[in-house]
């Protein structure tokens, strides 16, 4: 065989594969892509309605409806039972706006029923009920929690932290569901932005919350050990870093440094790992790639810089870092979760009209970020912080805590209040990111919050 | 009623398109030549029963999609009888594949709108008297002369008179009226330019044919900027590219050739404002959604809201999508038909490709190996790029989806690239016999 010959050959593999590779394109496309695509608001088709077909049911991880639709003189009408309670998390579904939420990332399944009795009802010209489909928010948990947060600005996300399941998820300032519609114009002109989830699509700067992940860089890089001398300030090439109060901590060391949130300790520590180990701990729990759970969040970042003030800011979760509501709430279930982040996950499944299971969702296999013996130690540091640190105001009687504050300086005006926890911290059944916008400190403000939502979950969920 | 239909008709359909699929592969690849007439009868069955679902979506039923279903059927039996019998060609799978194709895209075009059905019928039927002139009109010529010249100056004088009293639709000036008739002389231009370097080439490659294929290209490729042809340019490029790399015995000009295509790539993105704008909703369609990107997030949303079977004829909203009848037609295909037939279609026109370059390595002449080799290529990269374009793997150019998306020039070219095909391999067969 000649050169030329080969080089035909060559041609020709190089269409087979290509095309081939298109069509396994389409595939993936179908399997992985195709149902956050046309979940989107700008698919005109979102506004078709199925004129045979009454959408189904939302309802919560008890069974409790959420919205339902039912015809009402010849035309169908959705109600939404807790209004603004869930406003966010499920969405509206309109002729004219589309849909959102739940209401759009699974208006396929809502909107369809069985084949056969389709068939059969189109032919006696009747309609039916869609899919319904169910969540694992608690109904009880999530109107508690958006009750404590009414009249801020802010998110809650609680988890279940081995199952990845999403127990409570709100955003505020809300809107009401069923009058999108009419109150279009003010909610997208209302300057606090109402109709943003901010849970899962709000970017906050992290605060001393990511110090969770300076010091996993330190125990991952042996620097457990690591002490200095802190006299309330640090200053790196001319830019001061200063501590709550400006208070001095004195000789300290990690253990403590964290149950204070020492920003100095912290800072310091921070320029000793360096930026790249820094950037890799970041990427490790998820930063700059998001997680992958049933819904979509933004993706949280944290940018590699290379000069020491940037790193200094980062180190305690200031400057180019920033982090979703429910990214920080997988944070907090990881080191729960001895290591292991398991995907959160809204959506556990989708029965017919009769209640027959259609598809099933279980929790993903987690993936380990640490060892489970770092996140003991990280852990073990979270108890202080409620014991004896920040986080004094999230403490639970007869349960041991474990939390970490994050005061977040913004230029929007007073700092963001952050808590993220879990409990209880030997056995956990539920992890919890708090974020109160402008609120002020994370100890004072976020962990009440964050306490009441814990302690009603240990109460009130059933496995 | 029409939806129940229609809605049963989506597994006949991807049932149809399978057969053809595993009925074409069993003869391609195993030579079991006793399926050849399988083929024909799923291709009329296909057009007769999609057009039969078609006719009843009104109330009145839909004479027009009767006629059309039954001229398609008509038109394809009388060819396919005269091929055989005129024109002497044994091996029918390259036409049964188009003709199935052909039979699809006018069933999309019909539900797109019943008037580019029409026009497109007609096209197909100008397509097969285009078979039998291209045969008349090779065998008057003798391809074994050099004609490089004479191709060379009327490829040029094309360009020339598109470049001055060209007409611009929608975007493109690559058209010309004449007596009211529209049509792309670009698309005509892609094969009479590959004639023309194949012609170039025959001899092997030394640097005076190198400069003057290089120099026909750019000049070429610099008019297709100026009528803002992308789609033209970037395939005269690549298929240059591989009749180059095929007759190079070194490799260096085709590695320079295709630097220097992708500087110009570069330089174009730079340059003009429209591809730059492309790149953009290519690299963010989500950012432009309700602007630059708005074509390819539709086509996005269309084929996403297909999924695997479709949502059957009629019942889908492909109409969204702007210029869905021309570039977007895969789009309108995967939504109301399923994914899995648009790779059916996406393996059927690998298929096409295949064929053709097999007639390519049968060729004991260079001339005929490299114009084989030219046109089927032509084809497969017209398939890759419109159908990458329209699933945003590459940003969109405006190009055919071959014999499915509607355009008289369009359908009529590619007729003449497989009439060629044909005239070579079995001009080819007929001397190895004597």
């Amino acid at each position: 065989m000649n050169d030329s010959a080969k080089r035909q050959k060559l041609i020709k593999w190089f269409f087979i594969i290509s095309f081939i590779g298109i069509g396994i394109y389409l595939l993936v496309f179908n399997f992985f892509q195709s149902k956050y695509i046309s979940s989107n608001s700008y698919n005109k088709r979102l506004r078709n309605e199925n004129a045979d077909i009454i959408r189904g049911d939302i309802r919560d991880r008890n069974g409790v409806i959420l919205a339902s639709s039912k015809v009402y003189k010849n035309t169908i009408q959705r109600n939404y039972a807790y209004g603004r309670h869930f406003s966010h998390v499920i969405g509206y579904s309109g002729k004219a706006l589309g849909s959102t939420g739940i209401e759009a990332l699974y208006n396929q399944e809502l909107s369809s029923a069985n084949t056969i009795e389709t068939i059969k009802s189109k032919a006696k010209g009747e309609r039916i009920k869609g899919n319904t489909v169910k969540l694992t928010l608690d109904k009880i948990l999530q109107t508690y929690s958006s009750e404590l947060l009414k009249g801020k600005k802010g998110a809650i996300v609680a988890l279940n932290p081995k199952t990845g399941e999403i127990l409570a998820l709100i955003s505020k300032p809300d809107y009401n569901p069923s009058n999108v519609t009419e109150n279009w114009s003010n909610l997208i002109e209302d300057k606090n932005s109402p109709l943003l989830n901010r849970a899962i699509d709000g970017i906050y700067p992290p605060g001393s919350i990511f110090k969770v992940i300076t010091l996993s860089a330190a125990l991952n890089n042996n620097l457990e050990k690591y002490e200095i001398a802190c006299n309330g300030k640090i200053n790196i090439g001319g830019y001061e870093i200063k501590d709550s109060n400006d208070k001095g901590h004195g000789q300290i060391s990690l253990n403590k440094a964290f149950t204070l949130s020492c920003n100095s300790y912290f800072v310091s520590l921070g320029l000793k790992l360096g930026n790249n180990t820094m950037f890799n701990e970041a990427t490790k729990y998820k930063f700059n790639k998001g997680i992958q759970g049933d819904i979509k969040s933004k993706v949280s970042s944290f940018t590699k810089k290379k000069d020491d003030k940037s790193l200094a800011q980062q180190s305690i979760g200031q400057g180019d870092v920033l982090i979703t509501p429910i990214h920080a709430a997988a944070i907090a279930a990881i080191i729960a979760n001895d290591g292991v982040l398991v995907s959160p996950y809204i959506v556990s499944e989708i029965t017919n009209m009769d209640e027959k299971l259609i598809k099933s969702f279980k929790a993903k296999t987690g993936e380990k970020i640490i060892n489970k013996d770092k996140a003991e130690i990280i852990k073990d540091m979270m108890v202080d912080v409620i014991q004896s640190g920040t986080g004094k105001s999230a403490r639970i009687r007869g349960v041991s805590v474990a939390g970490k504050t994050g005061t977040a300086e913004n230029p929007h005006g007073k700092p963001h209040s952050w808590f993220i926890g879990f409990a209880p911290s030997e056995n956990p059944q539920i992890a919890i990111a708090v974020i109160v916008e402008n609120g002020g400190s994370g100890g004072s403000i976020a962990a009440p919050i964050a306490n009441k939502v814990m302690k009603k979950a240990l109460v009130n969920i059933k496995k | 009623m029409f939806d129940i239909l229609s809605w049963f008709y989506r597994y006949i359909f991807i049932f149809l398109l399978a057969s053809f699929l595993l009925t074409s592969i069993s003869i391609y690849f195993y030579e079991k030549k006793q399926f050849q007439p399988f083929l024909s009868v799923i291709i009329v069955v296909t057009a007769a029963s999609s057009f039969a679902l078609l006719s009843l979506f009104e109330e009145v039923i839909g004479y027009k999609a009767v006629y059309i279903g039954s001229i398609f059927c008509f038109q394809y039996i009388i060819t396919r009888i005269l091929f055989i019998k005129v024109l002497k060609i044994k091996d029918l799978l390259l036409f049964d594949t188009v003709n199935m194709l052909l039979a699809i895209g006018l069933v999309i075009l019909y539900r797109l709108s019943p008037d580019y059905a029409i026009k497109q019928t007609m096209f197909a039927l100008l397509g097969d008297i285009t078979y039998f002139l291209v045969f008349y009109i090779l065998r008057k010529i003798d391809l074994q002369k050099d004609y490089s010249k004479q191709l060379g100056i009327f490829i040029l004088l094309t360009l020339i008179i598109t470049q001055l009293w060209g007409v611009q639709i929608s975007g493109s000036k690559n058209w010309i009226e004449i007596f009211s008739y529209r049509f792309q002389p670009s698309e005509f231009l892609k094969i009479i330019f590959i004639i023309y370097i194949s012609t170039l080439f025959r001899k092997g490659i030394n640097n005076n044919v190198l400069w003057r294929s290089s120099a026909s290209i750019v000049i070429a490729a610099a008019f297709f900027a100026l009528q803002r042809d992308l789609g033209s340019a970037l395939i005269f490029f690549i298929v240059y590219l591989i009749l180059l790399f095929v007759m190079d015995e070194q490799i260096y000009p085709t590695i320079i050739s295709t630097t220097a295509a992708v500087v110009m790539a570069i330089i174009s993105f730079h340059a003009f404002a429209h591809i730059k704008s492309r790149v953009e909703a290519w690299l963010n369609p989500w950012k432009y959604v309700s602007g630059k990107a708005y074509q390819v997030t539709q086509s996005l949303f269309a084929i996403a809201s297909g999924g695997l079977l479709g949502t059957g004829l009629n019942l889908g909203s492909p109409k969204f999508i702007p210029a869905v009848h021309t570039d977007f037609i895969f789009s309108a295909i995967c939504e109301e038909t399923g994914i899995i037939s648009g790779i059916i279609i996406l393996l059927l026109l690998c298929m096409v490709t295949l064929i053709g370059l097999n007639f390519s390595t049968n060729c004991k002449d260079t001339n005929n190996k490299l114009i084989c080799l030219g046109l089927s290529s032509m084809t497969g990269f017209q398939t890759l790029i419109i159908i990458s374009g329209v699933l945003n793997i590459i940003p969109i150019t405006g190009i055919t989806l071959p014999f499915i998306s509607y355009g008289g020039s369009s359908l009529l070219s590619q007729i003449m690239n497989i009439g060629i095909l044909y005239f070579i391999n079995t001009s080819e067969i007929g001397e190895r016999n004597e």
